[in-house]
């Protein structure tokens, strides 16, 4: 009887611990959810569900550089504070979202018109949602496959052409120079064994321009002086800006890690 | 008709043919047949120039890498200039650009500070 109680006192004291840090245990989120951004800042006053962001479907269409740079939306949920009304003016998702925009020949559908509340409901939706689970793995399905993340190697499948990001919008993107190829460059790893990291700044800079990234996320001027570890990048900093929750997850070791083993 | 007004006739004549000109010159809407120019407010002319200013600006920010430091501080300068004006739009435009702007800044303020 002794050993029951110490043996259920344990099993609750383990259980505890898992879900002390954030009140519940985390799911891993399924292939289609991830990147998903939930963007909760007027909705639910306005009677309305928050907005579910997938990522996946507009990173399919759209750079990186296009949305976060031309348009203008923050790099963290919540933090642009999108209002109906700017919708409605031609800013933020009304860029393209405006009844007059074509995506493949086809209207895309007007953002917060006002016009039809029956609308409201494809961005403003929270639950489950059938339909998109399938248009997702529709879309998937032809795609160089990846063990993390969306499960698609999305850099793979630009380079067989299967997508075509589109990095300019017309009347909103500056018309730029194409950006220099920059060489690839090596970052030891600090763990003994550990492959070290390379870093191709044309991989980058493809999606994403300079200033999605320079000098907001990396501010080290100089190489070598920023020291990242891996715990900054777990913890959103850095690579873990985008690596974390949209771009192919931390966990997948090996996409970094490629170089030669360090000392 | 007087001889002597003759000559300030044919001015009057010339430069009213040559505005004439000037409007037909003009974009026209292809539907209407209308000039553009009725329908441009001096408002939207000051608009239209400072985001003339703002792109002409921040297109560099690809090349900034090349470019030299007094390039780079003269561009800062410029986006400095550009922020009061912006800062004078519409709520969202000033939301919008001002984002775009500062991005721009701080770029070409990095790329200066690496060059160092």
């Amino acid at each position: 009887m002794r050993y029951i109680m110490i043996a259920v006192a344990a099993l609750f004291v383990f259980v505890g611990l898992a879900f002390a840090e954030g009140g519940s245990m985390k799911r891993k989120p399924l292939p289609f959810e991830f990147g998903s951004v939930v963007i909760e800042n007027f909705s639910v006053n306005a009677g309305l569900s928050p907005v579910v962001f997938e990522h996946w479907l507009h990173r399919s269409k759209y750079s990186c550089k296009v949305c976060h740079v031309d348009i203008g939306f923050g790099m963290v949920a919540g933090s642009t504070k999108i209002r109906a009304a700017d919708n409605g003016k031609g800013f933020y998702c009304g860029s393209c979202h405006n009844g007059k925009s074509k995506d493949n020949k086809k209207t895309i559908f007007e953002a917060c018109s006002g016009k039809d509340s029956q609308k409201c409901g494809i961005c403003h939706f929270t639950g489950r949602n059938p339909q998109r689970e399938q248009a997702f793995a529709e879309f998937a399905e032809n795609l160089p496959k990846e063990r993390f993340g969306n499960g698609i190697n999305w850099q793979l499948a630009e380079e067989k052409g299967l997508i075509n990001p589109i990095n300019h919008l017309e009347g909103i993107s500056i018309a730029r120079n194409a950006l220099a190829v920059q060489k690839d460059f090596s970052l030891d790893a600090k763990i003994a064994g550990m492959p070290s990291i390379i870093f191709s700044h044309s991989k980058h800079t493809v999606w994403n321009g300079c200033e999605l990234c320079h000098p907001d996320i990396f501010l080290g001027v100089k190489k070598g002086a920023t020291k990242y570890s891996m715990i900054d990048l777990f913890q959103g900093k850095y690579c873990g800006f985008c690596h974390k929750k949209v771009a192919f997850p931390l966990s997948d070791c090996q996409r970094c890690h490629v170089g030669p083993i360090g000392q | 008709m007087n001889n002597d007004k003759l000559p300030k006739v044919l001015y009057q004549v010339g430069a009213a043919i040559l505005v004439s000109f000037v409007f037909i010159a003009l974009p026209t809407d292809h539907d209407t047949g209308i000039s553009l120019l009725c329908f441009v407010k001096p408002s939207q002319a000051a608009e239209e120039s400072w985001k003339q200013e703002f792109n002409a600006v921040c297109s560099q920010t690809n090349d900034s890498m090349s470019l030299s430091r007094e390039e780079l501080q003269l561009l800062i300068v410029r986006c400095e200039k550009l922020k009061p004006v912006i800062e004078g739009q519409e709520e969202t435009t000033r939301k919008v650009y001002g984002k775009r702007l500062e991005m721009c800044k701080n770029l070409l303020v990095f790329v200066l500070e690496t060059k160092k």
